[in-house]
């Protein structure tokens, strides 16, 4: 979709921008995915099988991107000398060029310092709805310390989850993208999560890690899951959702003068 | 979830890059707490001195004066050859001598500007959680505030304790609050949950933690705030009067 700064966008063109921005992202986490399942592919697979540092180097490094961490983590069991295991890198993302650095995490359950991330959302919803799921916008203490959106789609092994490959965008790299579109906007406009939180915004009144609170959030959302899949629009009062389909994210939009009220 | 929940991040924290000040001191500091903490297992080998000092961004020798101090600590021992390295001993009393020397070296003001400074992050923290926590972080909080209930040893209680906080500082929507937390546990959580773990009647502060989230998840911004305040003024009444049976020499 072509962006020209004058034109004027709607909430429903905000989220189609959100879904393009978003499946470039996804599309890169598919080769990822791709790389890692094909290493998997041995009996009884070791660390030393995954080797996806290259990939996740150059997506770090891609200044078209600007991730600010990209690896694997694996679930419980499915290599053989190691029952946890993650492999992440991060890097500044406006550093030139970025120098992405392995994170250090301890994965010996047996230590005290181990977390065990398959309760941690980026990891439990892959797992449990088989998809690509957007976690955040958090305060990713794990990782990169500030606000951030991390990417996460599950990584298969002889039909069965074998763990997920992700990444992470500071939230930050979002809004920078999305000023634009925004802007062009007329009315006040928001793009929030599945929790009604903010994750950018025109509307002065929310900033980035808001929740959007007295708005029926999550009957739209409720709304869009009846609908399966199709964009529907729904109004409330002087503000209109518009999903962004396939994801976790929405658009809100203030409605304009003739249309409030319903 | 109680004991094996120490976020991954207190572990990166202790190899992150150090800030140009008191270096040997610093490394040999973070590594003690994080052995006497139990961050780092018994018997376990620490990275090498090269490895340690690129990710503490200082060079070999401070790595070396730092190890050779915690040597004299009996907090590592050290093999030659092949296989060896250092290798962390968990110390047997729990880290009570380490804290004795540490309260032995700090004033009552120093003490008192610690609270206050711990009560800001945290009252902060409280605050802005109840205004921007979703049903997520609510339920993820109420979780993490039990954990040290169950929690059998005094370590697990302190990393229940850790890891509540540090939650809450990021249920705060804050980067900025959750590292001044993530500092700050690693400069005096020890000094704070030892001396609370052994004062305080059982269950206290998994009782506050649990009135602290009641609070977030009604939106009661000012009633968690005070309610954070008062937990981290229980805290450092413990610290006060360890403080003071050691200056007065009947804990030396």
């Amino acid at each position: 979709m072509s962006t020209n700064p004058s034109a004027h966008l709607d909430g429903g063109d905000v989220a189609r921008l959100v879904g393009d921005l978003c499946a470039g992202l996804f599309a890169d986490l598919d080769g990822i995915a791709a790389e890692a399942e094909e290493q998997l592919v041995v009996a009884s697979p070791r660390r030393s099988d995954l080797a996806i540092e290259a990939r996740c180097h150059a997506l770090l490094t891609d200044p078209a991107r600007k991730v600010a961490g990209a690896g694997v983590v694996m679930a419980p069991d499915v290599l053989a000398d190691a029952p946890y295991w993650l492999e992440w890198w991060t890097a500044n993302p406006d550093a030139a060029p970025p120098s992405p650095r392995r994170l250090a995490a301890e994965t010996d359950p047996r230590a005290v310092g181990f977390r065990d991330y398959t309760t941690l959302p980026w990891y439990a919803v892959p797992l449990a709805t088989g998809a690509a799921h957007i976690t955040g916008p958090y305060v990713d203490y794990l990782c990169t310390d500030q606000q951030t959106l991390t990417f996460t789609r599950p990584l298969w092994r002889e039909g069965a989850f074998a763990g997920v490959v992700g990444f992470d965008l500071l939230v930050r790299t979002f809004e920078e993208r999305m000023f634009g579109p925004l802007e062009q906007v007329r009315r006040a406009c928001a793009v929030i999560n599945r929790a009604g939180r903010v994750v950018t915004s025109s509307d002065l009144r929310w900033v980035t890690g808001d929740l959007i609170r007295g708005l029926p959030v999550e009957r739209w959302w409720a709304a869009t899951e009846e609908a399966k899949e199709q964009a529907t629009e729904e109004a409330h009062g002087e503000w209109e959702f518009s999903p962004c389909p396939g994801l976790p994210l929405g658009v809100i939009t203030a409605l304009p003068p003739s249309r409030r009220g319903r | 979830m109680a004991d094996s929940s120490l976020a991954l991040g207190a572990y990166a924290a202790v190899f992150a890059p150090l800030e140009a000040q008191g270096r040997a001191d610093a490394v040999a500091r973070r590594l003690g707490e994080a052995i006497t903490l139990g961050l780092l297992p018994d018997g376990s080998p620490l990275p090498s001195e090269s490895d340690l000092a690129d990710r503490f961004g200082v060079a070999t020798v401070t790595v070396r004066e730092a190890l050779g101090a915690l040597r004299q600590d009996n907090l590592i021992r050290t093999r030659r050859g092949r296989g060896g390295g250092s290798f962390v001993c968990t110390p047997a009393d729990g880290g009570q001598q380490a804290l004795v020397a540490r309260l032995g070296r700090m004033g009552l003001g120093e003490l008192r500007d610690l609270a206050d400074h711990y009560a800001a992050i945290c009252g902060m923290s409280a605050q802005l959680a109840a205004l921007r926590a979703d049903a997520e972080d609510v339920r993820r909080l109420r979780g993490l505030g039990a954990a040290g209930r169950e929690a059998l040893t005094g370590t697990a209680r302190w990393r229940a304790e850790g890891n509540f906080h540090l939650e809450l500082a990021a249920a705060a929507q804050s980067a900025r609050l959750t590292r001044e937390e993530m500092a700050l546990q690693s400069e005096v959580g020890m000094l704070l949950w030892h001396a609370h773990a052994q004062a305080e009647p059982d269950g206290q502060s998994a009782d506050r933690h649990t009135e602290l989230v009641d609070r977030i998840a009604a939106g009661d911004a000012g009633g968690a705030r005070h309610s954070a305040e008062s937990h981290v003024e229980e805290m450092f009444s413990a610290v006060r009067a360890l403080h003071r049976q050691v200056w007065t020499g009947r804990l030396m």
